[in-house]
């Protein structure tokens, strides 16, 4: 059907508006790129919009050589890495015999889940536990806490349910055992589920910077988005100490490092991204 | 056919559990590897009568482990210290945290809201037998005035570190040059400051005064109105600058610049950053400055307006004469042992390890030749050396050799021209230079428990009467609510203290 004048003026407009609504969410993001690339001069002097004035590249330098962003670096690829595994075996392993009607006790395990779900400990207890555990100051202490996010074990578990029960018993016809039928009859299937969660994962573990402040005082084992929060923070706090002021880090410097430590995780998005509205529907609408 | 199906897959199932196990036994043996090896650490530590001695300290951008000051301790002192540091958000729930826990720190550095905090909860050891018996070298450095600061119920619970120096930290930087466009001098009195800030609006499209919300009391010009400090001893009392007489007078002359457009119009959005700015390319003619802003700010200005010059403003005199502005001096860090600490002698003969003569020198600014040169008594930083290897020194204090840190400590201003020259001019105002009272005064409950409150106060309403009301008709209304909410209570403390001082 052909538009009206009105409709195609309308149209036109519409697309106008939403394009410039669209590029206005990327404004802070070249601001924040263009101030890591600018000399310190024209950033303190308000200059700098979203193009670079007086190019360097000295604050890159310095963000890859120093040792405690490149430690951080470490500390949060491995983190993410061994996490996201570690998390997506334990949830599937968690989401597989839960998927299934006959499990005795299945309703009131459910029922125990999603009670944490919804109520937690708090954090002093948590804390206590991290401690009891001896799990403080470790790298551990990181990874062991998100091991398991119930709502991605629920999608996990929808999805499992949505496939046919007849796939698996013909596989159980072949003789095949429970490990058998969760390794090749039903992940090869949830792969896009698996991306999706496996993304969800690596996304909160790369993000993860509570847990740290909380159980981490070794300069060491802070993960990167908690070194770059601190780095941030500190430059906002009004100035206290004089020492403090003598070692403040210019602010080109900070967005240097904003952008260093951005890019790992927005590198991977786009590989996975196809996967992730399909993922979702597919464990939870049932046909 | 069917026997290979089933080896198959029985190879991948125990391919698939051995991974996961080790997982598991990744994380469990890697913890359980943490502690044995502390465990074999501390006896092999015990038979050389040596521990390894655990300090938490605050935020700061580096690892303290890895620095070259930490290696120069080791060296001198002998002693292994593990460092640890609190978060740089949320420090004091986080201190509490671990203290409610039973912490192993052997040493705790901490500010004074959170020294309050732990002694009021008693989770602290008292020091003064251990500093006796093993702290010679920390009890001379230390001076009587900072020992009674933190004391609580006549005890000391913490080491306290005096400021690094006594410092005139904050002034107004003016451009000199648009000054003498003008035909005018830098301002020496309160009335050839307002008289150059109208000209400035007059003649000139320069916003005469950059400011932003969160330093609208300018000790610069709170100095013609008489008041130096937070709390001032008058008649025989402390009293609150909220209370001292000039303080309305100040506002006023805040109310009427406002009024008048002689401070930037975005005074109540901007933020540090938005007056800098404004200042450093060359739109506002003043601004509220620190010394350590010149560095940065000084060369911004050059570039992008060639031939600024800047000249910073002397505590302004008042009508009847008044001039004066605060040094600051007081108690900025206290070093305490928590009652659960496992070696606390070990901790104090370690901090006083860090006080003997050469070691603390040694430590804090270097060599001689390596680190630093001297000249005519004055310390100067040889660069790079001196901030490669001893920037962060005033991390790793336990307090200060309070005759000769801070002549030491001016080397790291002297690092920069600009800074130095900032520094230097606004030391000039030593002369006229006092201290707050209460700087060395030791926790008082009631003034921690409504400072931050009282002060938040204090900047809304004083910004309100600038830029909303424009006028100080609710004056004694606020007076009144300040006083109810807290600052009657502060008074009373503040002078509770400073009457049994005396």
């Amino acid at each position: 059907m052909k538009n009206t004048k009105g409709e195609k003026i309308f149209y036109f407009f519409n697309y106008i508006f939403l394009a410039l609504l669209g590029v206005t969410t990327l404004f802070p993001f070249l601001n924040v790129l263009a101030k890591s690339l600018s000399s310190e001069k024209a950033v303190i002097s308000g200059k700098v919009s979203v193009y670079p004035i007086g190019l360097q590249f000295g604050t890159y330098k310095y963000v890859f050589t120093n040792d405690q962003f490149l430690n951080s670096l470490k500390v949060s690829i491995f983190i993410t890495v061994v996490g996201t595994l570690v998390a997506l075996a334990i949830t599937v392993f968690t989401a597989y015999p839960l998927s299934k009607p006959h499990l005795k006790g299945r309703k009131t395990i459910l029922l125990m889940y999603i009670f944490i779900m919804l109520f937690s400990g708090g954090l002093v207890p948590h804390y206590l536990l991290m401690r009891e555990f001896h799990l403080l100051n470790t790298v551990w202490s990181l990874i062991i806490p998100a091991m398991v996010s119930v709502y991605n074990m629920l999608i996990i578990k929808n999805f499992f349910e949505s496939v046919p029960e007849s796939l698996e018993e013909a596989a159980r016809i072949d003789g095949t055992s429970n490990f058998g039928v969760l390794f090749r009859i039903l992940l090869p299937i949830a792969k896009p589920v698996l991306a999706t969660i496996g993304l969800f994962y690596a996304v909160t573990y790369w993000n993860a910077f509570f847990e740290a402040m909380m159980y981490v005082s070794k300069p060491e084992l802070k993960p990167l988005q908690l070194y770059l929060y601190e780095l941030i923070k500190q430059s906002q706090k009004p100035i206290l100490d004089v020492d403090a002021a003598l070692n403040l880090n210019s602010e080109s410097l900070q967005s240097a490092t904003i952008i260093a430590s951005t890019a790992p995780i927005l590198v991977v998005y786009p590989f996975l991204q196809k996967y992730f509205v399909k993922g979702i529907i597919v464990g939870s609408v049932k046909g | 056919m069917k026997f290979k199906k089933s080896m198959k897959r029985m190879v991948s199932m125990l391919a698939v559990l051995s991974l996961s196990a080790t997982m598991f036994v990744g994380c469990g043996s890697d913890t359980k590897g943490n502690d044995d090896n502390s465990k074999t650490e501390n006896n092999e530590t015990k038979k050389e009568e040596k521990v390894t001695l655990k300090h938490l300290g605050a935020f700061s951008e580096f690892d303290p482990n890895t620095d070259p000051v930490a290696e120069a301790l080791k060296e001198k002192t002998g002693y292994d210290v593990e460092y640890f540091m609190l978060p740089a958000e949320n420090a004091i729930e986080k201190l509490s945290l671990e203290i409610s826990g039973g912490t192993s720190y052997d040493s705790i550095k901490m500010n004074s809201p959170e020294y309050n905090l732990l002694t009021a909860q008693g989770a602290l050891m008292p020091l003064d037998d251990l500093i006796d018996q093993y702290g010679p070298n920390i009890k001379k450095a230390i001076g009587e005035d900072s020992w009674n600061a933190a004391k609580v119920d006549g005890k000391i619970y913490g080491i306290p570190e005096k400021n690094s120096a006594d410092n005139i930290n904050l002034s107004i930087g003016v451009r000199e040059d648009v000054l003498a466009e003008l035909g005018l001098e830098v301002p020496k009195t309160i009335d050839e400051f307002y008289n150059a800030l109208k000209t400035i609006k007059e003649e000139t499209d320069m916003i005469p005064l950059a400011l932003s919300s969160d330093y609208i009391f300018i000790p610069t010009i709170q100095s013609a109105f008489g008041i130096e400090t937070n709390w001032k001893e008058i008649d025989g009392n402390l009293v609150s600058k909220v209370e001292q007489p000039g303080f309305k007078d100040y506002v006023d002359f805040m109310v009427k610049l406002y009024e008048e457009g002689l401070i930037d119009p975005d005074m109540p959005v901007n933020n540090k950053g938005n007056s800098m700015e404004k200042f450093t390319n060359g739109t506002a003619a003043m601004k509220v400055m620190a010394w350590w802003d010149a560095p940065k700010a000084i060369p911004a200005l050059e570039e992008n307006v060639p031939g600024a010059k800047v000249a910073y403003i002397q505590p302004l005199i008042g009508k009847d004469g008044q001039q004066g502005i605060m040094k600051d001096r007081g108690i900025s860090w206290y070093t305490a042992i928590p009652k659960t600490a496992k070696n606390a002698e070990e901790a104090i003969k370690w901090i006083d390890a860090k006080f003997a003569e050469d070691t603390f020198k040694y430590f804090t600014i270097g060599e001689e030749g390596v680190h630093h040169t001297v000249q005519d008594g004055k310390y100067f930083p040889v660069l790079p050396t001196f901030f490669d290897e001893r920037n962060r020194s005033s991390w790793y204090l336990s307090g200060i050799d309070e005759t000769n840190y801070p002549i030491y400590w001016a080397a790291r201003v002297r690092k920069d021209e600009n800074m130095s020259n900032a520094y230097d001019e606004f030391m000039k105002a030593q002369s006229v230079a006092s201290f707050e009272p209460l700087g060395f005064a030791p926790a008082l409950e009631d003034l921690a428990k409504y400072e931050k409150s009282l002060a938040t106060l204090v900047n809304d309403s004083v910004l309100n009467f600038i830029a909303g009301e424009g006028n100080t008709e609710g004056f004694d209304e606020f007076v009144q609510k300040w006083n109810t909410s807290g600052g009657q209570a502060s008074t009373q403390a503040a002078n509770g203290w400073y009457n049994t001082s005396k």
